[in-house]
């Protein structure tokens, strides 16, 4: 009897280990030890995104390596109201007969819900523990990207849902984007839910907060100025939303990529939203970077 | 006293099953269900097949240029190939709906393998995953369309990697080979309701470096497939041997819908220097193509010779 005890008590403690040790990981630190400092984006991050990279174009190349045709407007579900703007697509101001590759491109291509499909290279970097930059060679163009402090880990779908991503002042070229670092879906979580999920689980759901590697970085962009999607003049309005993906991944030959999956969501001229995915590469340093200038006009 | 025991004893089992439980597992359905290709971005090459001879944006190699200029889009009438099925390294790219379910290891639970059935063609792919303990096959087993897949999760991302491929193509109309030595690697992982494969396609005899390539998935939550029954019929009557093929060093065959694209000639010929931004000074420098005239008096001449050439090897 007393040998059975002691196994058994022995065997459902570290049974309790074993199950709690990924709760453990996350408990706050005891009330009497002072709070640790909030954890910046920075700090938080999943993967390492600054330095260089190139786009690498080898989808859409018609439409994104050069301008296309005016008019064409193949692939973009855009409105009625949409095309007649697009339709006004003038190309004589961007190099008259030879306007498809004349490489003067309208500042409004390199706008926030079209830029990272435009091919240029990127420069990232921490601009402070809380915004990430991203500056473009092509176009010249810098994006700040804001993390909230103390909160860098989020699920930006379930921020869209509850309508937390809201208007940050005044409209602009690239607006205003926050970030948080998405955690890998949990195992055995309902609703894919990302974060810890305490007071869950049982026999069978045991798995529940076991880490995941990996994750990504999603962004959110709001409070743009009306800008383009195609070099061609398709047209977005001011009141579209842009929801980013970014993760990283090697190829077989060890080249370090990132994979950037955009949506752009435009109640005023597409039809549904746009989907598209846009890889850059890594580069050794910024030797290559070759600022290109876009061309203001009017209405920019 | 009894009492006591029988308590501990299924105390006992159940602590036992919750650290068994707590072994970390592969076993996730993410992917489970029916996916649909989003069609905002190259539908264009994948719909209807891209133009023959626009390479514009793909690292081949100047061998893989030399076999694509001789294709003629009309084998695709040829009742040998009506049925061809896709490789693995384009199925996921043409825009068909696509099925993704895995098998539990009924002991251990744990996934052993996921399989993907794509609507067009009937591309059914398994990836064998680690708790399969699937033999992997030698080097001299057949290679198939499909190939042999092996996969892993790493967090939420499926890694696969595809080897054992017949020699098939890069791209569906337009001539472009991939060897039989030909690898796949891909990424998948989804966001909400986006699935993404990236594919990196490596080649060391048609491609000069991977083709990375991402596609996008919408799911479908009440997915159904339809049956892809195929028989070859005569479509359209040719002499018995014919084969369509164009003759080599005739490359100006496929000029004519550049015209209209506006494609720089030397853009469509491709290679990998078309894919980085720097192009974009380079497209600048490039003359402006001919007129459409003169490439259909040219296209139009040149058939002319291959024509000739081939009525003088038949009377051989």
């Amino acid at each position: 009897m007393k040998l059975s005890l002691i196994l058994g008590s022995a065997a459902l403690t570290g049974a309790l280990t074993i199950m709690q040790g990924g709760l453990a990981a996350q408990a706050p630190p005891p009330a009497q030890q002072p709070p640790a400092p909030p954890q910046t984006g920075q700090a938080a991050a999943l993967m390492d995104l600054t330095g260089y990279w190139v786009s690498v174009v080898n989808q859409d190349w018609r439409f994104r390596m050069m301008t296309p045709p005016k008019g064409d407007y193949v692939q973009v579900p855009l409105n009625a109201a949409a095309r007649k703007i697009a339709d006004q697509f003038d190309p004589a101001q961007y190099g008259g007969a030879n306007y498809q590759t004349s490489g003067i491109i309208d500042c409004r291509a390199y706008g926030g819900a079209g830029l990272m499909h435009m091919p240029m290279r990127v420069r990232i970097s921490w601009d402070s523990p809380d915004v990430l930059k991203i500056e473009t060679d092509w176009g010249e163009q810098t994006r700040l990207i804001h993390f909230t402090p103390g909160r860098p880990y989020g699920d930006m779908e379930q921020a869209l849902r509850r309508g937390d991503v809201g208007s940050h002042g005044p409209a602009s070229m690239q607006g205003y984007s926050v970030a948080a670092w998405e955690q890998p879906y949990r195992l055995n979580a309902s609703g894919f839910q990302r974060g810890p999920v305490p007071g869950r689980g049982g026999l069978g759901q045991s798995q529940i907060n076991v880490v995941q590697p990996g994750g990504d970085l999603a962004v959110v962009t709001t409070d743009l100025t009306p800008g383009w999607l195609r070099r061609n003049g398709v047209p977005y309005s001011s009141r579209t939303r842009v929801v980013e993906h970014y993760q990283t991944f090697q190829d077989p030959t060890g080249k370090e990529w990132i994979n950037v999956t955009t949506e752009v969501i435009d109640p005023e001229y597409l039809n549904t939203p746009f989907l598209t995915t846009a890889d850059f590469q890594k580069e050794p340093d910024g030797s290559k970077w070759a600022p290109h200038p876009c061309k203001k006009v009017a209405d920019n | 006293m009894r009492v006591v025991t029988i308590k501990l004893r299924c105390l006992w089992i159940a602590a036992a099953y919750i650290s068994v439980a707590a072994l970390p597992a592969s076993a996730q359905s993410l992917f489970d269900g029916f996916w649909n290709p989003l069609l905002n971005q190259d539908a264009y090459p994948y719909a209807g097949g891209p133009d023959p001879g626009d390479f514009a944006g793909l690292p081949i190699t100047e061998a893989a240029r030399k076999v694509a200029q001789q294709y003629d889009a009309d084998e695709q009438t040829m009742p040998e190939l009506q049925c061809r099925p896709f490789p693995a390294t384009y199925g996921p790219r043409a825009l068909s709906t696509m099925r993704v379910w895995a098998t539990l290891d009924p002991e251990t639970q744990e996934q052993s393998k996921i399989e993907t059935w794509i609507s067009f063609a009937a591309q059914h792919r398994v990836i064998w995953m680690p708790a399969s303990n699937h033999p992997y096959p030698p080097p001299s087993a057949p290679h198939s369309w499909q190939g042999y897949s092996t996969g892993k999760w790493v967090g939420n991302v499926l890694w696969v990697h595809t080897d054992h491929l017949k020699q098939g193509f890069l791209q569906r109309t337009d001539g472009l080979p991939l060897s039989d030595k030909t690898t796949m690697d891909e990424r998948i992982f989804r966001y909400g309701d986006v699935l993404v494969d990236i594919m990196m396609i490596s080649d060391p005899q048609y491609l000069s470096q991977p083709f990375i390539y991402s596609k996008l998935y919408y799911r479908i939550p009440q997915g159904s497939m339809d049956p892809y029954p195929c028989s070859a019929h005569n479509q359209v009557p040719v002499p018995e041997g014919h084969v369509p093929m164009h003759l080599p060093f005739y490359t100006n065959t496929f000029n004519r819908p550049f015209v209209n694209k506006g494609i720089p000639l030397e853009a469509a010929r491709g290679g990998e220097q078309t894919m980085f931004p720097e192009y974009q000074d380079h497209l600048k420098t490039l003359p402006p193509n001919p007129s459409w005239a003169q490439i259909d008096a040219e296209q139009t001449k040149q058939r002319a010779e291959q024509d000739a050439i081939r009525q003088q090897g038949k009377r051989q």
